[in-house]
């Protein structure tokens, strides 16, 4: 399996997937026109993930802004992950804000209450 | 504000209701079409001016993801004009606003849509209007969950996420265009304080 590689644009995030070492990370701005057009290989690049070996798997949410389309797009990939969690899979989600970011920590609580899965909250502190 | 306003006897004209929205300190005035390379090119100048206009970084966050949630509704759902020929050169024509007015931001969106869906959306706005800041945030969740979402946006998620993030009642107004029977213009306003 290859590791996903793609650089953050005005409009999307940076994404780094890695198989081998049991990493995703998405952060910057997700806010394109098209999300879904952009998340579809990465919920692909999961499904496939899915079917490897067990690992414990890291996954780090670092968002400044997203949009409702990419809003539903992470969900598509939060229950994917639960899936693999419900399986047996370790899945540690991190979802990332800024300290005066209430939106951002508000949306952290909406993953929380819509899946099992556990997802930790990690506050970042203004400089 | 609320309400369909229906106009008889009397032409909706778009240069009035345009001036009716610029009020205040405008940061972001566009009429015209919405392509993705019409919106890339407004998002960083506007950025640039609410990082010199509003000081408070959470203010200023929420002015800007609700500006993105307007302008890309407005990018997915103008309604070509047919019998009343092209406005401001083009069929699809939509009209934002992002003004600083006292203490508030005002985002305004104008847009022509299919009166079919009149009833719909002055539902779904009216029942958010009439909801509790949890019940929003209930149907949030229940919404980005449960329902079926296209490119195009979902279950009118946009607007439940705006009503959520501002706690701020939204206004709109709907006049009718006359020369197109199948048409209406649907007039959005959006306040943060």
């Amino acid at each position: 399996m290859e590791t996903i590689t793609i650089e953050e644009s005005s409009k999307t995030p940076y994404i780094f997937m890695d198989p081998e070492k049991g990493q995703i990370e998405i952060k910057g701005r997700s806010i394109p026109e098209n999300s879904i057009e952009f998340y579809k290989p990465l919920i692909e690049w999961i499904s496939e993930y899915s079917e490897q070996e067990m690992k414990t798997t890291q996954v780090k949410i670092q968002l400044e802004y997203f949009n409702t389309s990419s809003s539903k797009c992470i969900l598509d990939i939060f229950k994917r992950l639960e899936i693999m969690y419900r399986k047996g899979w370790t899945i540690e989600i991190f979802w990332y804000y800024d300290e005066d970011d209430e939106d951002m920590y508000e949306s952290g609580e909406d993953y929380q209450s819509i899946l099992t899965c556990p997802i930790s909250l990690v506050e970042i502190k203004t400089i | 504000m609320h309400g369909i306003e229906k106009i008889t006897n009397m032409k909706f004209e778009i240069n009035d209701w345009i001036n009716t929205k610029k009020k205040g300190d405008i940061i972001v005035e566009h009429i015209g079409e919405f392509s993705t390379e019409l919106i890339d090119s407004i998002l960083p100048n506007m950025e640039k001016e609410l990082n010199e206009k509003i000081e408070l970084d959470s203010v200023r966050k929420k002015v800007f993801h609700i500006f993105i949630e307007c302008i890309q509704n407005l990018h997915h759902h103008i309604e070509p004009i047919n019998k009343i020929g092209d406005l401001y050169g083009t069929a699809r024509l939509g009209a934002i606003f992002l003004v600083i007015d006292g203490s508030f931001c005002r985002i305004t969106t104008g847009n022509f849509i299919k009166k079919e869906i009149i009833d719909n959306l002055k539902n779904r706005i009216d029942t958010l209007n009439s909801m509790t800041d949890n019940e929003i945030k209930m149907l949030y969740r229940d919404t980005i969950n449960n329902k079926t979402f296209s490119e195009k946006g979902g279950a009118g998620i946009g607007m439940i996420d705006m009503a959520r993030k501002t706690g701020n009642k939204l206004c709109y107004e709907f006049f009718d265009v006359g020369e197109d029977d199948d048409l209406a213009f649907f007039s959005f306003d959006v306040c943060i304080s």
